[in-house]
């Protein structure tokens, strides 16, 4: 049974293999940062491929303004590539959000971007079936009652989620992004957001639930 | 902490189970096919949880154009440049020096929307540099922003609005093509002018909408409050139109005239809380509103058969489905939607 998806193509994912030797792709993000702080073009080249779109789909849930989104992700490079910049950086990607996420937060405040009709729907997200599946085990009426039970979810539930699953970040990466007090709250959030999803995830609710209907086919 | 008592909320909660699903770590991957080669009878839970994890993904996908992509790279590259040149000058050169320098350097950037009749007369030393803003939305979009004098802009689905920054040296000036409300901070000394393909309006403090899609043949100004002076290079009507609030300013495309009219401001302004209404529109009218308002493409089958008929109705966040549920009684039609496309069909 194949639980991984051995073939997945993660963009922000840095064991791409390369065959050159000494290339970018080929190291950890530690040295890929350093190089980046020393002056190398390729360095950078690698980090904005790898985060660019990344920063620009993350930016544009919290607001509908392209061109604001750009314009903090230009300034956020352009600061970085400073050359007195000196922050020690582990993994690039989180430290990327990180940043990403304070300036974008600063300018729509200042900018005064605000629009409730679409703070409701931001950070949706959506059950897609996978193209590789091998045994469909989640079903369609599962997967309508787990959409279902997504959408009551708050915005900072949903947020949650997708940084931790598709994303690939650690709640300790969650915490420093969103700028949590501790590691905790960052479990908490997640935690809560799937309990809320529990009666449809939990087995035996769908096996009672089956159940009932063998026993009452036409709801008697 | 003891993994065979785990049901799949418990795996869907766990750190090094979910990196797990999501990255090829040999580390991670030695652990878990261990793991489940002990334990064989937990595999389908392993594997529901797997699948809520992989088949988690942002419902709407944001992405840059090839072109964006580029030229966010180039401006990355050449202002850090710039930042670079800056810090190493100042260790070198006098203040005194860079401040004339730079003043002789700046360079005016005149752009051809800008419309402005004193441009020659201007020929002040000082020059500014000025850059064009631009805010935007695609159809099924709604942007609310506050411009830099702290004016509100409501900006309705496929609109542009553009200005140049520094935004209040002279006049404030906007171009817009599509529709907005405006709630316009008053400020005597600083106009403010709307510019449309077709006409521009210049207001000193008010609110007042603007309906200005390209593809539509009337364009309007309703005023609520204040005073607006509505022109037109185009229009056959003789001078500039002075707006009193509560009236509507329409310019027909096609006579290339302005006419008055008072306006429900439901009707005009309903949009930017979420509410549609129809007051005796014809059938192109509600088709393309609905078009911009949920991103959808509209294709018509049958449309000789189509019943000359007008359409009224108000919708207040009412899903696309709904809103043509309730039109195919009155307009005689079927529809079906697919994501994105919807397919109306009239009948005998």
């Amino acid at each position: 049974m194949a639980v991984r998806n051995r073939h997945q193509e993660q963009i922000g994912e840095y064991s791409i293999v390369s065959k050159t030797e000494n290339h970018p792709l080929h190291s950890s993000d530690q040295e890929v940062w350093k190089r980046f702080v020393q002056g190398d073009e390729l360095a950078f080249a690698h980090i904005y491929r790898l985060n660019v779109n990344l920063l620009v789909n993350f930016g544009r849930q919290f607001t509908n303004d392209h061109e604001l989104v750009k314009d903090v992700i230009q300034d956020l490079f352009i600061r970085l590539r400073h050359p007195n910049t000196s922050q020690k950086v582990v993994k690039i990607k989180s430290f990327l959000f990180k940043c990403f996420y304070r300036d974008l937060i600063k300018r729509m405040d200042r900018e005064k971007t605000f629009d409730d009709a679409f703070q409701q729907d931001s950070f949706a997200i959506t059950m897609s079936p996978e193209h590789t599946l091998i045994n469909q085990q989640l079903d369609c009426l599962k997967r309508h009652h787990l959409s279902e039970s997504i959408e009551k979810l708050s915005v900072r539930q949903k947020q949650a989620l997708l940084l931790f699953y598709y994303e690939d970040f650690s709640y300790k990466e969650i915490a420093s992004i969103l700028d949590m007090k501790s590691v905790k709250s960052a479990r908490k959030l997640v935690y809560r957001a799937i309990s809320k999803l529990r009666s449809v995830i939990n087995p035996t609710f769908l096996k009672v639930i089956s159940i009932i209907l063998l026993i009452y086919p036409f709801g008697t | 902490m003891n993994y065979t008592d785990y049901e799949v909320q418990d795996f869907l909660k766990d750190e090094s189970f979910v990196a797990w699903v999501k990255r090829n770590d040999p580390d991670l991957n030695d652990f878990w096919e261990k793991w489940l080669a002990n334990n064989p009878e937990k595999a389908a839970i392993l594997e529901e949880a797997a699948q809520i994890i992989r088949s988690t993904h942002y419902d709407s996908v944001h992405q840059l154009t090839s072109q964006e992509y580029i030229m966010l790279y180039e401006n990355v590259l050449r202002k850090s440049d710039l930042n670079y040149n800056k810090e190493e000058r100042r260790k070198t050169v006098p203040i005194g020096l860079i401040a004339a320098a730079s003043i002789i350097l700046s360079v005016l950037v005149l752009v051809g929307i800008w419309r402005s009749p004193g441009l020659n007369e201007r020929k002040s030393v000082v020059v500014y540099e000025s850059v064009i803003k631009e805010k935007k939305t695609s159809n099924g979009q709604k942007l609310s922003f506050k411009l830099p004098d702290g004016t509100k802009v409501i900006l309705n689905a496929a609109s542009t609005i553009s200005y140049s920054v520094p935004f209040m040296r002279e006049n404030r000036e906007v171009k817009l093509e599509g529709e907005a409300f405006f709630d316009v901070v008053e400020d005597r000394k600083k106009p403010f002018t709307v510019i449309t393909s077709n006409f521009s309006a210049t207001v000193l403090g008010t609110s007042f909408n603007v309906f200005a899609y390209q593809n539509e043949t009337e364009h309007t100004l309703s005023l609520l409050t204040g005073k607006v002076k509505v022109e037109s290079p185009y229009a056959s009507n003789d001078g500039p139109q002075i707006l009193e609030p509560g009236h509507q300013i329409k310019f027909d495309i096609e006579s290339n005239n302005f006419s008055r009219q008072t306006f429900n401001p439901q009707l005009i302004t309903g949009w930017k809380d979420g509410i549609i209404t129809f007051k005796d529109a014809d059938f192109a009218k509600v088709i393309s509103t609905l078009e911009r308002w949920y991103g959808v493409e509209i294709a018509i089958i049958n449309e000789n058969k189509m019943k000359e008929r007008q359409f009224s109705g108000t919708f207040e966040k009412k899903s696309l489905e709904h809103v043509l549920q309730v039109l195919s009684f009155s307009g005689g039609f079927s529809f079906s939607i697919k994501d994105k496309a919807v397919i109306i069909e009239f009948s005998d």
